[in-house]
């Protein structure tokens, strides 16, 4: 009797344990009180953004028009595959391949360049197009929107040329380099999520 | 990859989906949050994550989602 007691109790240790270790904290408390503050911000503004079009659908339609479709999904595509790769590099981070790891955090980092490239060319030929900020109430949401979201991609590439490099550089990674590398890779999902929004709200709903 | 190349070619070609603009556009939406709600869980190791963390994410995509697609089918003038 005894022995089968013991044998439940050990079961059920052994269950505690497996749904302690299956629930992981990604990054730390601060990471998420950022990350989530900022959706929330985002949030605000795509509502902000809808509402005024309901005022003036029209305008918005044809100034949804003026922008290039392809460039803003080539650009899905090039932050999907970036985030991805960044998924790969921790990955491979946590089982301690550190080239992996970088030359996944360097793929990522491409991407991303390609996606500032893109974005870059676009501004440049609504400006060529003489299309400002100021030209109407469309292009004051595109402009804060897609503008925003670009200063989010500007500061993530350079973090992600820095993981590249310092993964490179490294012989062992440590459990806090790997909470490093998890708190940026939190940052540049959350940068792909928005845009993910962005993209079909401003460029693809009729 | 599949959605958004989905998502690109509805967005050229308006009308594909839905005759009405309401319906597209709500389709659209939910096409897109789906694909947050996937990198949420899965890039973002939310699905793992302890409960709060979990349904805070879960409401943020749960409600922008539906605010969205009232405001932009203009069923409701706030």
């Amino acid at each position: 009797m005894s022995t089968y007691e013991d044998n439940m109790s050990a079961v059920k240790e052994t269950k505690a344990t497996d749904k302690t270790q299956e629930k992981h904290m990604p990054g730390d408390e601060m990471i998420w009180l950022f990350l989530l503050g900022d959706m929330a911000c985002f949030s605000l503004f795509f509502c902000m953004f809808a509402y005024y079009r309901l005022d003036e659908i029209e305008l918005f339609r044809q100034s949804q028009a003026q922008l290039d479709v392809n460039i803003g999904s080539i650009n899905t595509l090039f932050l999907l595959c970036s985030s991805w790769l960044v998924v790969m590099a921790l990955k491979a981070a946590r089982k301690g391949l550190a080239k992996y790891a970088s030359f996944s955090m360097a793929g990522a980092a491409l991407f991303g360049t390609g996606f500032v490239i893109l974005k870059t060319l676009e501004y440049q030929h609504k400006a060529a197009l003489d299309i400002d900020y100021l030209s109407n109430n469309f292009y004051v949401f595109y402009y804060i929107l897609t503008g925003m979201h670009y200063f989010h991609v500007v500061i993530g590439v350079p973090l992600l040329i820095y993981y590249a490099v310092s993964l490179y550089r490294s012989k062992h990674i440590s459990q806090t380099d790997v909470d490093n590398l998890e708190s940026g890779a939190l940052y540049w999902h959350m940068v792909d999520l928005l845009w993910i929004i962005i993209f079909p709200l401003v460029y693809l709903i009729p | 990859m599949l959605i958004s190349i989905f998502s690109w070619v509805v967005g050229i070609n308006h009308g594909m989906l839905f005759e009405k603009a309401f319906l597209e556009s709500a389709a659209i939406l939910i096409l897109a949050f789906f694909k947050v709600r996937l990198v949420i869980m899965h890039f973002m190791e939310v699905g793992h994550a302890p409960t709060t963390l979990r349904l805070s994410c879960e409401a943020w995509v749960f409600v922008s989602c539906i605010g969205l697609i009232i405001m932009t089918g203009g069923q409701v003038q706030v």
